[in-house]
């Protein structure tokens, strides 16, 4: 004989209540309060990287290493904000589309001259773009695995656009199709060192940088932002 | 030994002090195990600090779980090099049980949580003697993978897993026993240990089925009176609840209820096509690597997923249903993000380990062959484990 059921009200009851509790957690699901960050990296996924709390405190004018221990220069870990892993014996290596550093420090009206050395895990040549504050100024040419002392002048309408902060991207090409985790796979920059000194200041050895055009000639990069 | 230690009813009746072997073998295998791999600690490392032994046996995810106890969710990402982890992909359940015995006891979260952990596993194994219909051989071998096998450090230490089986294992036998309400409830304890817990909502669902079958009905009268099955509704709409309460929890804490899923990015865990990713793990090493003389973590998890798999099938042949929808989709589940892991997590599904202890010990010389060589793997793979292996990882 096939077996014969019978509902039950207080299965109901509690149906109807689990139902409930269950639409609120829809409504959760669906309506994430968090900041665009997060959004951005997480959720979306059009972001490459999630950015770190960093104070971006940065002496202008002092040499940044990014070697721990080489007392070359002011070493905190203050200004690596986006898309850089940790400081190590080869520098901070980016990771994603991006790596980002934010520099805070008071605008001194002037043009400033950005040097630094970095290389990059590559034996075929890769163009690295660098922009200021979301303006282009300029592009590094890696030949292969040698290092690169690039030097470029920043506009002050570039570093005054900052309001007393310095956002410098570097955008690394793809070289290789996503593996299992989904990533691109990127080229990887390794950034040793890094300085901002006023043009005024600069040491003659290090003058002969080529300058931003200005205004910049390509709008704000909105690559993975 | 024998393989069948069915009692007849009238014993079965009978009012004894004896304490059945089902009871004892576990209790007997935990403490072995936990003072054999003592011993090769101290052997290997020439201290005999207990609580050192149990700290070097604490790797991975342990860390996770024992900080979770201690502090709670964190708050926004920045762990790992990438600056982008941090614990809200460990589920709540297991870390609050360790949490509360660290209030109750003072015992430390490490102490505790060890303890908590191996009797966990004894009582799953206790509990799932009904699974095993009779064969003690196989309940044997059950036990000995447990706690003497090559993976007994999942069951030892503070991981989810041995909380995981025992809840399975309850599930399965009130399934077994047509309780589908404490099923249920089980279910939601079960999706607030792991997110593979959501599965076992398939299978109270499949287990009715064939359950209603059993009772002489029929498939079209099963679907057609299912708006009566209030009981087995209630059942599948609590399994849920406890995921639910942890993305409640997450979206007061962080913002984002799903925020266990998505901060998987830090794991380089995103959802895909499971058979392509199981297929990418398992040539990578050959085609990517040209290494055609070792076995690499990819293909060691390629092959873990296999296992889960071709044992799901085993199940279903045997007509074991329900267990087989639960373990095919928990192999598949994680298998769609990343294979990383995945020896754990197929250790990690009771049914899998109850079937190939089945399998085990369906010849005797099978059996004898595999108890040795568990053994002599537990011992070896000590140092391998507390050197944070990612084999087993």
């Amino acid at each position: 004989m096939p077996p014969v059921y019978r509902p039950k009200l207080w299965h109901l009851a509690a149906i109807v209540l689990i139902a409930i509790f269950d639409l609120g957690v829809l409504y959760m699901v669906l309506s994430p309060r968090v900041s665009e960050d997060y959004r951005a990296y997480y959720i979306t996924r059009t972001a490459s990287c999630f950015p770190r709390l960093i104070s971006g405190f940065y002496p202008l004018g002092e040499p940044l290493s990014f070697v721990p221990g080489s007392h070359n220069g002011y070493d905190l870990d203050t200004t690596r904000w986006c898309g850089f892993k940790p400081t190590s014996s080869t520098g901070i290596r980016s990771f994603g589309d991006y790596g980002v550093l934010k520099l805070k420090f008071p605008d001194p009206g002037e043009d400033l001259l950005l040097t630094f050395t970095g290389w990059v895990n590559s034996d075929k040549p890769r163009q690295v773009e660098v922009l200021v504050n979301g303006d282009r100024v300029g592009t590094l040419n890696f030949t292969g695995y040698p290092r690169v002392n690039g030097k470029i002048i920043v506009p002050a309408t570039v570093v005054a656009a900052g309001k007393g902060e310095m956002e410098i991207r570097f955008n690394v090409p793809r070289t290789g199709p996503p593996g299992t985790n989904g990533e691109p796979v990127n080229l990887e920059l390794r950034m040793e060192s890094l300085r901002l000194v006023p043009l005024s200041e600069a040491p003659p050895g290090m003058l002969g940088a080529k300058k931003a055009e200005s205004p910049p000639p390509f709008p704000r990069s909105r690559r993975g932002s | 030994m024998d393989d069948s230690v069915a009692e007849s009813k009238a014993a079965a009746r009978r009012w004894t002090w004896r304490i059945p072997a089902y009871i004892l073998l576990p209790f007997y295998l935990m403490l072995i195990g936990v003072l054999l791999r003592y011993a090769v600690y101290v052997r290997t490392t020439n201290h005999w600090g207990f609580t050192d032994y149990l700290r070097s046996l604490c790797v991975y995810d342990c860390n996770a779980y024992e900080r979770l106890s201690l502090n709670g969710y964190e708050g926004r990402p920045s762990g790992f090099d990438k600056g982008d982890a941090n614990n809200w992909a460990f589920f709540p359940l297991y870390s609050i049980f360790v949490w509360a015995i660290n209030r109750i006891t003072g015992l430390s979260m490490l102490v505790g949580g060890s303890i908590f952990t191996c009797l966990t596993t004894v009582w799953a194994a206790i509990l799932s003697w009904p699974l095993f219909e009779g064969r003690f051989r196989a309940y044997f071998l059950f036990c000995a993978f447990l706690f003497l096998g090559p993976l007994s450090y999942y069951f030892s230490t503070l991981y989810t897993e041995s909380l995981f089986i025992l809840l399975t294992v309850a599930g399965f036998v009130l399934l077994k026993q047509r309780d589908y309400l404490a099923a249920g409830a089980t279910g939601a304890l079960m999706s607030a240990t792991r997110s593979t817990g959501l599965l076992f909502a398939a299978a109270i669902l499949i287990a009715a089925f064939q359950n209603h079958l059993r009772a002489g009905g029929g498939a079209r009268q099963f679907f057609r009176t299912i708006w009566k099955r209030t009981d087995l509704m209630l059942a599948v709409g609590m399994v849920p609840i406890g995921i639910s309460v942890f993305a409640v929890y997450l979206w007061f804490h962080s913002g984002d209820a799903l925020a266990f899923v998505h901060i998987q990015r830090a794991w380089g865990r995103v959802f895909q096509d499971p058979f392509s990713n199981l297929w990418a793990t398992l040539v990578v090493q050959f085609q990517t690597y040209h290494n055609y003389q070792s076995i690499s973590t990819d293909l060691a998890f390629g092959i873990a997923a296999i296992v889960g798999i071709a044992l799901s099938a085993v199940m279903a042949w045997k007509g074991r249903w329900d267990w087989a929808i639960f373990s095919l989709f928990g192999v598949l589940l994680p298998l769609s993000t990343n294979t990383y892991s995945m020896i754990r997590f197929v250790a990690g599904l009771a049914p899998i380990l109850i079937t190939a202890s089945l399998l085990g010990s369906r010849w005797k010389w099978l059996f004898y062959l595999l108890l040795p060589t568990m053994l002599i793997a537990d011992v070896f793979l000590l140092p391998v484990w507390t050197g944070r292996s990612y084999y087993m990882m």
